[in-house]
C-alpha cells in the first residue's frame, strides 16, 4: 500500500482553480521532489499533502487524498503529529512560541509524544548537531535570524522522527554553507521516512529527491530523473537558473556536446564536458 | 532558560518553587488584600522588595514598579487627599502656602494604593520567576485543558515577538516616509498605521501558530497518561492547603 495516494485531486480558492486533477502515489522511504514557479500551488497541495486542508471550508470540489489508506481526516491529533511534519515557507511563523530557547523548542514536540526524557535528550542532541545548531541551544529563538530559525524549524520537525516530512523551500533563507549542512542532515534521515521537497529551483533537489514533479497550471509533470527534468521545455522555462545547465542546454541545443551524457550542474562538470568534447 | 520580556533567569526560592504553587499563592495575596489593613500591606511590599534585591531582581521589579504604580499611587492621593470634597478637611502649611487635605481621603487613598502595589508586586514576582513553558507544564499537570493553559500563558510567551515586531512595523513605516517624531499630535495620527498591520499580522500569525502546535502534539493526550508522582501529589497538597486558606480568611473575614 502506498503512503501517500492522491487520485484526481482538483481545489480551487473560490474562482481561483490551484489543483486541477493532480495524481500522485509516493511509497514509504521514497524523497519526491515537487518544483514549481511562485503561486503554481505548490504550497497549497503540500498542505493537502500534510492534512491542513481537511477542514469543511477547504474540501476538494473532487478527487481523493490517503495517507496510509486513511483519509486524514480520520487521523487524531497526535497521531498526525507522528505522521506528518510540514515546515512552512516563513520560518518566524513555524516555531511554536512555547520555548525561551532552541533546545527547548526542540523538545517540545519530543516531549509531547510521550517519550521518556533520555529518548527526548537524545532526539534533541542529534537534530542539533545534524542542523549545526549546538552553539545555539540556549539562545531564545526569538532573537535568531531567518536563517536559523529556518533550521530550528526543519531541526524541530526531524525531531518529531515524522515518516513523512514536507519542506517547502527550506533552502530559501540558507547561505550555501548552510544548504550544505540541510543537504547533509536530510541525507541522514531514517530509510523509511518519506520527504517532499517543495522548491522553486531545482538546487536541492538534485542532491535530495530521487523522483521530480513540476507542477505548473494545476498538473503535476512526472520526470524519471534529473536530466529529463532539465531537457523538458515545461521545466525550462520555470526552474532553470542554473548558468552551468543553461549554457550546457545551449550546447547540446546546437548539437557542439552530445546529448547523451549527464547535464552539468556546476562550472567544473561543464568545463570538464567541453574538455571531453573538444577531445572528441 | 534565558532571559526575556519579563522572565529572569536564577536559583532563588522563587524560581525553583513549582508554578502552580506560585499561581495559588498569587491567589492567596489577592484575597488577602481585602483581609489585612493597608500598613500590612506595605510592610509586606517592603519585604517582598528587600528579598528582590537580595536575589539580584531588585533593580528590574522596582523600576517596573515605580513605572507602573508610582504615577496611579500619587493620582490616588491627590484626588482623594485634596479635591473631593471631604468633612474633615485640614489645612497644612507648606511653605507660604497652605495645604487642604482630608485624612479619611488620604486613608481611603493608602488601602486602594497599597492593595495595587501588593498585587502588582507579587504579579512581577511571579512572572519575573516563573517560566511560561514550566507554568505550562504545571497547569497541565493541575488537570487544565491544553487549550485553556495556552490561553492563559501566550500572553507572557508572546509579548516579546509582538513587541519585536511592532519595532519592525515602526522601522519600516520611517524608512517609508512616515513621520512618527515630533509632537504629541504627530505621533497620534501615526499610531493607527502601525497598529492595524500589527493586529492584523498578529492574526495572520495565531492560524499558523495554531497549525504548528497541532503538528508537533500539543493537545497530545500521551502527555496526561502518566499517573502523577509522589512529588506531583505533594504538589497538589500544597495547592489545595494555600487555596483553603486564601479561601478560609476571606469567610473569617466577612464573619467578623
Amino acid at each position: 500500500m502506498p503512503l501517500i495516494d492522491v487520485q484526481h485531486l482538483t481545489f480551487a480558492y473560490r474562482d481561483q482553480d490551484v489543483l486541477s486533477d493532480v495524481c500522485l502515489t509516493l511509497q514509504a522511504g521514497e524523497h519526491l521532489a515537487i518544483l514549481g514557479g511562485n503561486s503554481c500551488g505548490k504550497t497549497t497541495l503540500g498542505h493537502w499533502l500534510a492534512g491542513r486542508l481537511t477542514r469543511a471550508l477547504n474540501t476538494s470540489s473532487s478527487g481523493t487524498l490517503y495517507f496510509d489508506g486513511r483519509p486524514w481526516d480520520q487521523y487524531s491529533s497526535i497521531e498526525r503529529a507522528q505522521a506528518v511534519q510540514f515546515v512552512g515557507q516563513l520560518p518566524e511563523q513555524q516555531i511554536t512560541g512555547l520555548a525561551y530557547s532552541v533546545e527547548e523548542e526542540i523538545a517540545f514536540g519530543v516531549r509531547n509524544l510521550g517519550l521518556p526524557e533520555p529518548q527526548v535528550r537524545q532526539r534533541v542532541d542529534h537534530v542539533l548537531q545534524a542542523c549545526g545548531l549546538q552553539d545555539l541551544a540556549q539562545v531564545n529563538p526569538f532573537n535568531l535570524s531567518g536563517g536559523e530559525l529556518q533550521r530550528l524549524s526543519i531541526a524541530a520537525a526531524m525531531a518529531m522522527q515524522p515518516r513523512l516530512l514536507i519542506l517547502d523551500e527550506p533552502g530559501s533563507n540558507l547561505d550555501p554553507a548552510s544548504r550544505r549542512r540541510l543537504v547533509d542532515s536530510l541525507q541522514q534521515l531514517q530509510a523509511d521516512t518519506t520527504l517532499i521537497l517543495l522548491d522553486v529551483s531545482v538546487e536541492l533537489a538534485v542532491h535530495l529527491a530521487r523522483r521530480l514533479t513540476v507542477l505548473e497550471q494545476g498538473q503535476l509533470y512526472h520526470y524519471q530523473d534529473v536530466d529529463a527534468l532539465l531537457k523538458s521545455a515545461q521545466s525550462r522555462r520555470s526552474l532553470i537558473a542554473n548558468p552551468a545547465a543553461d549554457v550546457s542546454l545551449l550546447l547540446r541545443d546546437a548539437e557542439i556536446v552530445a546529448d547523451d551524457s549527464r547535464l552539468p550542474l556546476t562550472a567544473d562538470a561543464l568545463v570538464q564536458e567541453l574538455k571531453e568534447a573538444s577531445h572528441a | 532558560m534565558s532571559n526575556s520580556f519579563l522572565y529572569r533567569d536564577g536559583s532563588s526560592a522563587l524560581h525553583r518553587l513549582d508554578p502552580g504553587i506560585k499561581l495559588c499563592l498569587l491567589a492567596w495575596v489577592v484575597c488577602s488584600l481585602f483581609v489585612f489593613p493597608w500598613q500590612v500591606l506595605l510592610v509586606a511590599d517592603a519585604v517582598l522588595l528587600a528579598w528582590s534585591w537580595s536575589v539580584q531582581l531588585g533593580r528590574f521589579i522596582s523600576l517596573r514598579l515605580l513605572v507602573m504604580a508610582g504615577p496611579f499611587a500619587l493620582a490616588l492621593l491627590w484626588i482623594h487627599g485634596t479635591l473631593l470634597p471631604a468633612a474633615d478637611r485640614q489645612s497644612f502649611p507648606v511653605l507660604s502656602w497652605h495645604l487642604n487635605y482630608s485624612p479619611t481621603g488620604i486613608g481611603y487613598a493608602l488601602v486602594i494604593a497599597s492593595r495595587f502595589i501588593t498585587l502588582l508586586c507579587a504579579s512581577l514576582l511571579f512572572v519575573v520567576t516563573t517560566h511560561p513553558l514550566a507554568l505550562l507544564r504545571s497547569l497541565e499537570e493541575m488537570g487544565v485543558p491544553a487549550s485553556l493553559s495556552y490561553l492563559l500563558t501566550s500572553p507572557l510567551l508572546l509579548i516579546e515577538q509582538f513587541s519585536r515586531r511592532s519595532h519592525s512595523i515602526r522601522d519600516s513605516q520611517q524608512t517609508r516616509g512616515m513621520n512618527i517624531q515630533g509632537s504629541w499630535l504627530t505621533r497620534l495620527k501615526s499610531l493607527p498605521s502601525l497598529f492595524v498591520p500589527l493586529v492584523t499580522l498578529a492574526l495572520s500569525d495565531t492560524g499558523e501558530r495554531a497549525r504548528v502546535l497541532e503538528a508537533r502534539g500539543f493537545r497530545s493526550l500521551t502527555r496526561q497518561r502518566h499517573e502523577p508522582s509522589a512529588e506531583a501529589r505533594r504538589r497538589g497538597a500544597w495547592r489545595k492547603t494555600i487555596l483553603a486558606v486564601a479561601v478560609l480568611q476571606v469567610v473569617i473575614k466577612l464573619c467578623l
